[in-house]
């Protein structure tokens, strides 16, 4: 199915951009949107231009799409009013969501947010009606204490192995980098620095940068966050790469959320071979073909379409989640 | 700020105007052309504030994405620098109607530049000036530049990462040459860049050359004596500029998106 992009601008300034990627024909279009958000500081395309890929292999599948960036992001101005951060981006969602509707004349989306992005993509879902779908990849993660004692011990077991970890070891590369030089004082410069800010455990727990803040969120305001979605009927997956563990067992990533109902009733996946921006091109098309999976199941679910999706997509049908996807109740 | 689809089916390209700030007609024209995958993301925000900077001194300027690239249609297998020439060809026609025939400059930074010093001859109106910054011209460094920042970002975003990627890069440069940074390198664009040696002049300008790189980049000094001696006519200058833009690398604390110190550069250079 051939697609066709416009551009849309919006807001109460009508200052917030985006882009609309909706198939060219009438005919087989999906009753559903799907809402692609801003990944970090990068503007609407996202990191590895993901959000157009995304948009481009939906709308083709007959989905209309729209990525669009948030206030003071790619090409939409800074806001100038004095709301917070956070009320912004609901703000601006909302915005978002209310030109899609206009312009589509679409009631029901899906949200797809990558790392902090997928932050956001929680927020919208809780905030509005019209999200029956949440993609969260990379989103918040409450691993438990003994999830990271293993990691550690994972990551120390191979430390020795392994010089791309320690590459990535500040100490060990200051250490080094002071042997190789001792006389140079920049190297020892480096390393007693390590000793002036008390930074004696380079195994100690520091935060990602790329990972979502949890610090204030706890896992129980998660489970109840998501109890709400799942009592509302929206569809919450939650995807994970290979960033904060190399493996996982039983929904490890939400370790602290076990023994809570909502956990057996969302989806749920763990990639041990995409990283956090799927910088590889196979990673990428896994990625795209899991998405168009939920889509697709959401939309036989809900028969969202003039005829559900199946008529013109006869190679999906309802079925069993696939391999590596967990969900139950749902 | 005016943002639009144009050029002819199907090789439909996004693009963003920047009018004149003050609502006078412009006095001059610029079109900045974007670098290659990962890269045209990094300078994104930079060419948003040059532009919007640039069009406060009565200069219009149109920023736009290669087919292929950015918000155009097209996926990452369309990438070539001959299409890209041609896009580029195509954003001065769109730029020039805007603004009626006023002199134009393109900024062209990394591989861009080569794509605008191949689209230049076939400008028209014929482009006034080339401004290219750090300019690839030696393909294959280029290539294994690309592949040292694909294992860093793959290990960076790795819990335990795969030794086997920088084993693979050191045993063979360009290993991992196929994809940078989650960008197909599509076979041609692959061999164009590769094709490019410090050594090899480029073709007759047809218009001013003004290269900006930073002072060590010897491929670059070699590229502009070899196009000097080849082409004792044209009219190019050579400037160092130090600045702390990490092409490859993601805006991390220690890697400025948009280096004030560079804006300024840049906009002394082009207004």
């Amino acid at each position: 199915m051939s697609i066709q992009e416009s551009v849309v601008t919006f807001g109460p300034d009508k200052t917030l951009v985006g882009i609309l990627t909706e198939p060219a024909a009438e005919a087989g279009r999906a009753r559903l949107g799907c809402l692609l958000l801003n990944t970090g500081v990068n503007h609407r395309i996202g990191p590895r231009r993901i959000n157009v890929k995304t948009a481009q292999q939906l709308a083709g599948s007959g989905l209309p799409c729209m990525r669009f960036d948030m206030s003071g992001i790619g090409d939409s101005k800074a806001s100038g009013g004095r709301e917070g951060y956070r009320e912004q981006q609901s703000a601006d969602m909302r915005a978002a969501l209310d030109q899609f509707q206009e312009s589509t004349g679409i009631s029901q989306f899906v949200v797809f947010g990558l790392c902090t992005g997928a932050v956001c993509a929680l927020h919208l879902a809780l905030a509005d009606p019209r999200i029956v779908g949440v993609l969260m990849f990379d989103g918040y993660v409450f691993l438990t204490k003994a999830t990271r004692i293993e990691r550690k011990l994972r990551r120390g077991l191979a430390f020795p192995f392994n010089a791309a970890l320690r590459s990535t070891n500040a100490k060990w590369r200051d250490w080094t980098g002071w042997l190789r030089s001792p006389f140079d004082a920049g190297a020892r410069a480096r390393l007693l620095s390590h000793f002036r800010t008390g930074d004696v455990a380079s195994d100690a727990e520091a935060p990602d940068i790329f990972a979502a803040s949890a610090s204030t969120y706890k896992a129980s305001e998660f489970a109840v966050d998501l109890q709400k979605l799942l009592d509302r009927g929206v569809d919450v997956y939650v995807m994970y790469s290979a960033m904060v563990n190399a493996t996982d067992r039983s929904k490890g990533m939400l370790g602290q959320l076990h023994g809570h109902p909502c956990l057996e009733r969302i989806r749920y996946k763990f990639w041990p071979d995409i990283d956090h921006t799927m910088t590889l091109i196979q990673s990428q098309h896994r990625l795209l073909q899991a998405i168009d999976q939920w889509v697709s199941e959401i939309l036989v679910a809900q028969h969202a379409g003039p005829a559900g999706i199946a008529r013109h997509r006869p190679d999906i049908v309802p079925r069993v989640p696939a391999v590596g996807t967990e969900r139950a109740g749902a | 700020m005016n943002l639009f689809y144009f050029g002819k089916e199907p090789r439909r390209l996004f693009g963003t105007f920047h009018p004149p700030a003050s609502g006078k007609p412009a006095r001059a024209g610029v079109v900045l052309a974007a670098p290659f995958g990962h890269e045209a993301i990094r300078v994104h925000r930079f060419y948003r504030l040059l532009a919007e900077r640039l069009s406060r001194q009565e200069i219009a300027v149109l920023r736009f994405d290669y087919y292929g690239t950015g918000d155009s249609a097209g996926t990452d297998e369309d990438a070539n620098l001959d299409g890209w020439a041609s896009d580029l060809c195509e954003a001065h026609r769109e730029l020039q109607r805007r603004i009626g025939g006023h002199p134009t400059t393109w900024l062209a930074v990394r591989l861009g530049a080569i794509a605008a010093l191949r689209a230049a001859p076939q400008s028209f109106p014929r482009v006034q000036r080339l401004v290219l910054w750090d300019p690839i011209v030696d393909g294959s460094a280029y290539l294994a530049e690309l592949g040292v920042a694909q294992v860093e970002e793959l290990e960076l975003a790795h819990c335990i990462p795969d030794p086997g990627w920088r084993r693979a890069i050191k045993r063979d440069p360009l290993a991992l040459s196929a994809e940078s940074l989650g960008f197909v390198i599509p076979r041609q664009l692959h061999a164009q860049i590769l094709s490019l040696q410090p050594g090899e002049p480029a073709p007759a300008p047809s218009c001013p050359l003004t290269v900006i790189s930073r002072a060590n980049d010897e491929a670059t000094s070699q590229w502009c004596d070899a196009t000097s001696a080849a082409h004792p006519q044209a009219r190019l200058s050579r400037q160092s500029f130090e600045h702390s833009l990490i092409w490859t690398s993601n805006p991390f604390a220690n890697n400025e998106v948009a280096p004030a110190s560079a804006l300024q550069y840049l906009l002394n250079e082009l207004s």
